[in-house]
């Protein structure tokens, strides 16, 4: 899925993510390069936002370090939608564009009020301008949290379609999804749980262990001694 | 970023509260003008209130996952931090240039010319508005969290400015016909400024 190289590439080496005495993240290493897709799957509480926003680099880590590009783009889970109608939030909040923002809008079955406020817009329809809005960006690294909350059939059809555009224009996406839901083309899953990750699907995005081997799950590690699965062994 | 904050902040209708009082303020100065410096300094509370209350204003213009996606697009918690400021500190130097044409319109010149009374008054009420934005960008979110503690702390920071003796004397000079210290209050209000700035930025990336 590689079509452009790219240099976009994030990583995270050790980390840990505290909110106080709160440990939200921990031992976490691994490595999302241009044109990776991929889904982080994870129970509510189990540290999926944290993750994502350490990724996105609007938390800084406790614990070991993050490396990635200067130009992101990351859509919360929840957020108050702003004043501002959705025209104006969508000109305004980012200088440059890779695509129209409008087409994407299309794509994802846009059905609101452009000229209105954001907070006249359903959920749907703000998902997907904040969709809309991170998709047609010109960021090396796309985060979306809850990438699949709100969207009805012609949302997942179009965020499947700009998912693929960013990632064949270099771009690396990440996103996360609830338990039980699946993400099209992810390359690679991983889940969030008791607040650090195990690979559920290897694929292109190199995962590491800082931590004890027992948390790499069973499957994985069963595949790893037969030498099928590609990822690091635990160090 | 910085003028897409401006944008939220003029329609979250927020500054309404610290404008309403800044132009009370000035309503009573210009009602009863005397000399145009003294006007200038008697407005110089009011511009520093205003440009802390604005500062504020400004950084808790959203709610935390908003001001996320806008410090992944401008890069980092600190750079987004520096965009409000910058922000704030356009917005408040705006008013303190209004607010020193208007005082210079309606006041007393004296001996001196309207361009250099004007000037004088900029000068000062500039000083005003960075020595504001100073205060109010270590004053919300993330450095500070509790809005009770912004109000609290915003108060005893202006109060305490005012009461410092530097700027007591300038302001007396003023009221004296004097422009002695102006140019360097200036000075140290930008100096003051940028490095609150870049310690408000640091603390606001340590606290993200």
């Amino acid at each position: 899925m590689r079509a452009v190289p790219s240099t976009a590439r994030v990583e995270l080496h050790d980390v840990a993510v505290r909110y106080g005495r709160l440990v939200a993240l921990r031992d976490v290493t691994l490595s999302v390069g241009g044109g990776d897709l991929l889904c982080v799957r994870g129970a509510n509480g189990a540290g999926k936002t944290s993750l994502l926003r350490v990724l996105a680099g609007v938390v800084r880590p406790a614990h070991g370090t993050r490396r990635g590009p200067a130009r992101v783009a990351y859509v919360p889970a929840a957020l108050t939608p702003p004043l501002l109608s959705a025209h104006h939030w969508l000109g305004g909040v980012r200088a440059r564009r890779a695509t129209d923002p409008l087409v994407a809008l299309e794509q994802l079955g846009f059905a609101g009020e452009l000229r209105g406020s954001c907070r006249a817009l359903s959920l749907g329809n703000f998902r997907k301008l904040l969709l809309a809005d991170a998709l047609s960006s010109t960021a090396d690294l796309v985060v979306i949290d809850e990438a699949k909350l709100g969207l009805d059939t012609a949302g997942h059809r179009g965020l499947a379609e700009l998912v693929a555009a960013s990632r064949a224009r270099g771009a690396a996406v990440v996103a996360a999804v609830q338990q039980g839901e699946s993400l099209t083309g992810a390359d690679t899953t991983i889940v969030v749980r008791d607040h650090t990750i195990r690979v559920e699907e290897p694929g292109n995005v190199d995962i590491g262990f800082r931590g004890p081997a027992d948390q790499i799950d069973p499957l994985i590690r069963a595949a790893r001694a037969l030498g099928f699965a590609p990822n690091r062994e635990p160090s | 970023m910085t003028r897409f904050t401006l944008a939220l902040v003029a329609r979250s209708g927020r500054w309404v509260a610290p404008a309403v009082v800044y132009l009370v303020w000035l309503a009573l100065v210009l009602a009863n003008p005397g000399p145009a410096l003294t006007n200038g300094a008697n407005m110089f509370f009011s511009v520093v209130v205003f440009a802390v209350w604005f500062a504020v204003v400004t950084g808790n213009v959203d709610d935390d996952p908003h001001r996320d996606l806008c410090a992944a697009v401008v890069g980092s918690p600190a750079r987004l931090h520096a965009c409000r400021a910058g922000a704030t500190v356009a917005a408040s130097a705006a008013v303190a240039v209004v607010t020193a044409l208007a005082t210079g319109a309606t006041g007393d010149l004296g001996h001196r010319s309207l361009l250099a009374t004007t000037a004088w008054s900029v000068a000062l009420l500039v000083a005003g508005s960075l020595i504001g934005s100073a205060i109010g960008v270590f004053l919300h979110r993330p450095v500070i969290d509790g809005v009770a503690w912004s109000v609290v702390l915003a108060s005893a920071a202006s109060l305490a400015v005012v009461l410092l003796p530097p700027v007591q004397a300038v302001l007396r000079h003023l009221d004296h016909g004097s422009t002695r210290g102006v140019g360097i209050l200036l000075v140290v209000a930008a100096a003051v400024a940028a490095l609150a700035v870049v310690a408000s930025a640091v603390i606001a990336d340590r606290r993200s």
